[in-house]
């Protein structure tokens, strides 16, 4: 029960904090939250199950537009787009997973396959005027709950929250059951892990599936917040390459590292973004590969490793 | 089901024209433990990889509790009462010893109303319940293959696998590892092992199956092998071989 007695206390304390941060201040927590979900979700399969994605955004692009085509052509409620999008996010996941891990093809084919499907994808978009080719979706403001938009930051504060939250009790709850076993053993030694009864292509395709679901969650809270979608925001490389940086940076091995890659990294990135406005583009590239080989050399377990060696060196 | 507990018929496995295992047919009865000895290269292995269900037989049929279990894959053999450990020890080695085994607890997805006490019980009958919280990693190569073995033990086996689990190991410590297998034996679960230690497997042993270039040249009780002329032509050849 501790996790979740943490986890909630973590959450409450960011719920309250939210209303007293400024405007920008908001901001920041919102795409925290958001880009933090991507790389929980992300976790849950490259770092839990052990099968490096580099296409992520495949996901959360996925997401993205079902609810916001739903909701501009069709009139469907956002909230049913999301459900909808988690279904879809999970339904991929779980193709994708199939089709690659039942071939017992390797972890770098999985990888290189998971980024061409994302890049495919963003070209087919770009090109269905019926979803606004290359220029994307705007959504028209009209804010209420029934919309899932809202006046003030505050309330994407919280919307993004919860789709956080979701994504930290789905964690905590594979980690505490078969599931979480399942995935250490599949990440850790396949063949034994078969010896010991368990379908390493099935356990894969779970892992997929639920990253996928859970990935898929961010795309309508995404798309609402912007109210604006094009291909390359929520299809594009570098929000893949953002979840797989995040975890890295936070701690492959560990449940919540990602998360704390994310609050370091976001931050910084939209700090130097600020500075340079729009001098040196994509100056936080080269900042990032800074700081992922500093992080390689000096905590190869990431800062979550870093964290709890320093805490059990403040026990003993 | 009456009968024996493993049934292996005529099974052949070849690889391009290399007959590995040709046409190898024993049985083992529950509760029976069953040495196979050969000298390197006899087809053991293969033979055991086929039984685990991770290599397929080019040709006959392994029955276990009864019902065909050729060519099923590894898990479902696991699921059915086939626990194994590897030659080469293979433990998931960047988490716990205790983790290791609960792995083993839950794996065959059945019932358990407390996984974590289920493994550190296992992990008492092989003697490493003092190294539960060590990383799999840091055990030495003893330590190692006594968690390969609590590993399989905690997915609650009736016949355990074992491949050359004291290979590179002193003899104090092969005698160790005699009296944990003699322990597991009396909790009734029947053993099939391959090994090299001679002195093991023949006061291990209820019956022993010999292979030499892929087929079965004996089969009995220890004494009666050893003394015969086809084993021990099957060794000194082998010697003569290599002293040439
Ligand atoms: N995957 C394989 N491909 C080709 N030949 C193999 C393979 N595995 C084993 N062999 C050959 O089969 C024979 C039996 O090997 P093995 O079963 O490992 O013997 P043992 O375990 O008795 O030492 C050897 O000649 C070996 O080289
Ligand atoms: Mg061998």
């Amino acid at each position: 029960m501790k996790p979740m007695l943490l986890l909630g206390a973590v959450i409450a304390l960011l719920a309250a904090l939210a209303p007293f941060l400024s405007i920008y201040g908001q901001h920041i927590f919102v795409l925290v939250a958001l880009y933090g979900a991507v790389a929980l979700a992300w976790n849950i399969l490259g770092g839990m199950a052990g099968q490096m994605s580099l296409g992520h955004a495949l996901f959360v692009g996925a997401g993205a537009y079902l609810s916001t085509a739903l909701y501009l052509k069709l009139g469907v409620s956002p909230w049913i787009g999301l459900v909808l999008a988690a279904c879809l996010g999970g339904a991929l996941g779980a193709l994708m997973g199939y089709t690659v891990f039942r071939r017992k093809l390797s972890g770098v084919y999985f990888a290189l396959v998971t980024l061409a499907l994302a890049e495919m994808t963003l070209h087919i978009v770009s090109n269905v005027s019926a979803l606004g080719a290359a220029n994307g979706l705007a959504i028209p403001a009209r804010p209420s709950l029934a919309n899932l938009q809202f006046t003030s930051k505050l309330g994407y504060c919280y919307a993004a929250l919860a789709v956080l939250t979701v994504a930290a009790i789905v964690i905590i709850v594979i980690h505490r059951t078969r599931l979480g076993y399942v995935f250490l053993a599949i990440r850790e030694n396949e063949r034994s892990a078969a010896a010991l009864g368990i379908d390493v292509v099935q356990g894969k395709v779970i892992a997929a599936a639920i990253s996928g679901a859970l990935a898929a969650l961010v795309g309508p809270i995404y798309a609402n917040y912007v109210l604006f979608i094009d291909p390359e925001s929520v299809f594009g490389i570098t929000l893949s390459i953002d979840a797989l940086l995040f975890s890295f940076v936070g701690g492959l091995g560990s449940l919540f590292g990602p998360l704390l890659g994310t609050v370091v990294l976001v931050p910084l990135t939209e700090l130097l973004r600020g500075m340079l406005a729009g001098r040196l583009a994509g100056i936080h590239l080269i900042v990032y590969g800074v700081i992922l080989v500093l992080v390689m050399r000096l905590a190869p377990r990431g800062l979550w490793g870093l964290l709890s060696d320093a805490i059990a060196r403040r026990r003993a | 089901m009456s009968g024996p507990l493993l049934q292996v018929r005529g099974v052949s496995r070849w690889f391009g024209g290399l007959r590995a295992v040709d046409e190898v047919s024993f049985d083992l009865e529950s509760h029976e433990i069953v040495g196979l000895i050969g000298p390197n290269g006899a087809g053991k292995t293969t033979l055991f990889e086929t039984i685990s269900g991770v290599i397929h037989p080019t040709k006959g049929a392994v029955t276990f509790d009864g019902s065909d279990i050729t060519g099923h894959p590894p898990h479902r053999l696991a699921r059915l009462g086939i626990g194994r450990t590897f030659q080469i020890v293979q433990p998931f080695r960047d988490v716990s010893v205790l983790e290791n085994v609960i792995a083993g607890v839950l794996g065959p997805n059945r019932e358990t109303s407390d996984p974590r006490a289920e493994a550190m019980a296992v992990l008492t009958r092989v003697r490493l319940d003092h190294r539960a919280g060590l990383l799999a990693r840091n055990l030495s190569l003893p330590e190692k293959k006594r968690l390969e073995i609590a590993r399989a033990l905690a997915t609650r086996p009736r016949l355990l696998l074992l491949d050359e689990v004291m290979a590179g190991l002193t003899p104090a410590e092969i005698d160790e590892i005699m009296v944990i297998l003699a322990d597991i034996r009396r909790e009734g679960i029947a053993l099939l092992i391959v090994e090299h230690v001679m002195r093991a497997i023949m006061s291990l042993s209820d019956r022993l199956v010999v292979m030499a270039n892929g087929r079965k040249i004996a089969e009995g009780l220890p004494a009666t092998v050893a003394a015969d002329p086809a084993v021990i032509e099957a060794y000194l050849g082998r010697r003569h071989h290599g002293a040439a």
